[in-house]
């Protein structure tokens, strides 16, 4: 099997509670306490003196470096579709890029739209990956080519979108295209490159998301990522035909359980799934550990749209400053601060033995569905459950 | 030797995240149980100390052939 060209260097971060190393072999970000920095032969940093409740910079980044898609899938998150004239340029990509590496951000999620209407997609990610960054990336699969594929090697993961295998691909998305999808997985697992899939969990799928995982299995992909529909870009007009029902927002976890021990594949499941897992009364320790966290939007994490306006999660429907600001716009503006500073009262919610490691589930859904920003996820099991 | 280490693991976040629009944790790890993560909590431990380790030494080296 040929190798990433991903490199099993570390890069360390200083953090008011110690610092954060990067790994990329195996791919880990470590968050350790100040004397674990000073026994790794690290000096104190002057962040040692803050008492601070977020982290110095997101750890990653979401940038979406073209509109542009050539699906227009139903269920699609960011609108995307037709060529924007806002799509920053390469350049300019590459300042954003400079100023991301310049606070020691360790990795790009870069999209789009299909970030491979970008000829310029391999050269942005080489970039990124010469500051130090790992890019890693959302695709399609449309343009995937052998040659393409080769050249992903510089990516640390590239996923794929598949919600369903075969005649199923396109129930949800509109879009039945499996061949392109099927293609490139097949292409890049060939090539070495680490690839998973991003599966969009409907209540039209959700019998055969198995499915899903034995295919990724199968053709010796790394792992898939569950992800809830969400009421954000075009996927908001289909969202209360598709979302998934109180039954199965209980089952899902069992579900992922049992896959997880037929399948050699890691499952995971994006922040905003959060509540359902909790639901199942997981082990406390493991989910602290691990990282395993509700919302994150603000502190870990940080969108970048097309146009290098940036806010504290790519789902959330307002944009501010463009990213040249990010370094004092981090610190001092109202929209982060909203994310990290989540007001929940419910009593159910912050009675709930997980509400630390939760949060309160995705503001996204509260504020969609509630009007509430700071209200529990409406559809966390326990909170549903309550209500009825 | 790092038998008497004082320092901690916060907490780790295995694998990449590729999804460009929101946060990946990896959920099979519930099935491991909280022995086997502890072990690999560990494991990231000693791998930190012995990558450190290596950097020394290669800056030491260096330093030597200059």
């Amino acid at each position: 099997m040929r190798k990433n060209v991903i490199d099993d260097k570390k890069v360390v971060r200083y953090e008011s509670f110690g610092g954060i190393v990067g790994l990329n072999n195996p791919p880990t970000l470590v968050f350790v306490d100040r004397e674990f920095m000073k026994e790794m032969g690290y000096e104190s940093s002057e962040l040692w003196q803050q008492q601070r409740n977020y982290l110095s910079a997101p750890t990653e980044v979401h940038f979406n470096i073209t509109n542009a898609c050539p699906m227009s899938c139903r269920h699609c998150t960011s609108d995307s579709g037709s060529r924007s004239s806002g799509d920053l340029s390469n350049e300019d990509i590459k300042k954003a890029i400079d100023v991301l590496s310049e606070m020691k951000v360790f990795h790009i999620a870069f999209g789009g739209g299909e970030l491979f209407e970008r000829t310029d997609a391999i050269d942005i990610a080489e970039y990124a990956s010469s500051k130090g960054i790992v890019p890693n990336a959302t695709t399609n699969g449309y343009y995937i080519t052998t040659p393409l594929a080769e050249k992903c090697k510089v990516f640390g993961q590239i996923n794929i979108s598949i919600d369903g295998i075969g005649s199923k691909y396109g129930v949800i998305r509109g879009v039945d295209s499996f061949e392109y999808a099927d293609r490139a997985a097949k292409l890049l697992v060939e090539a070495g490159v680490n690839t998973g899939i991003n599966c969009m969990v409907t209540n039209a799928n959700f019998d055969d998301l198995e499915e899903v995982v034995a295919y990724a299995a199968d053709i010796g992909m790394k792992e898939v990522l569950f992800l809830r529909l969400k009421p954000s870009g075009r996927a908001k007009a289909i969202y209360d035909k598709y979302k998934l029902t109180q039954e199965q927002n209980k089952l899902f976890y069992r579900s992922l359980m049992r896959m997880a021990r037929k399948y050699k594949i890691n499952l995971q499941v994006d922040c905003s799934f959060i509540p359902h897992i909790c639901y199942h009364n997981p082990p406390e320790k493991v989910m602290k550990l691990l990282g395993i966290e509700g919302c994150e939007g603000g502190n870990v994490l940080l969108g970048v749209r097309h146009d290098g306006l940036i806010n504290a999660c790519s789902h959330y429907p307002s944009y501010y400053e463009n990213i040249h600001k990010l370094p004092h716009m981090w610190n001092e503006h109202e929209h982060f601060k909203q994310f990290r500073e989540r007001h929940i009262t419910d009593e159910t919610c912050i009675k709930c033995n997980y509400f630390k490691l939760c949060r309160g589930g995705c503001p996204l859904f509260s504020e969609f569905i509630t009007g509430d920003f700071n209200a529990p996820d409406p559809e966390c099991p326990i909170i549903r459950q309550r209500q009825l | 030797m790092h038998s008497r280490r004082k320092g901690k693991i916060l907490k780790v976040r295995l694998g990449y995240n590729a999804n460009s629009s929101s946060i990946a944790t990896i959920v099979s790890v519930f099935i491991w149980g909280s022995a086997a993560v502890a072990l690999v909590i560990n494991m990231i431990s000693a791998a930190l100390f012995i990558k450190t380790d290596k950097e020394k030494a290669g800056v030491e080296e260096e330093c030597a052939r200059m």
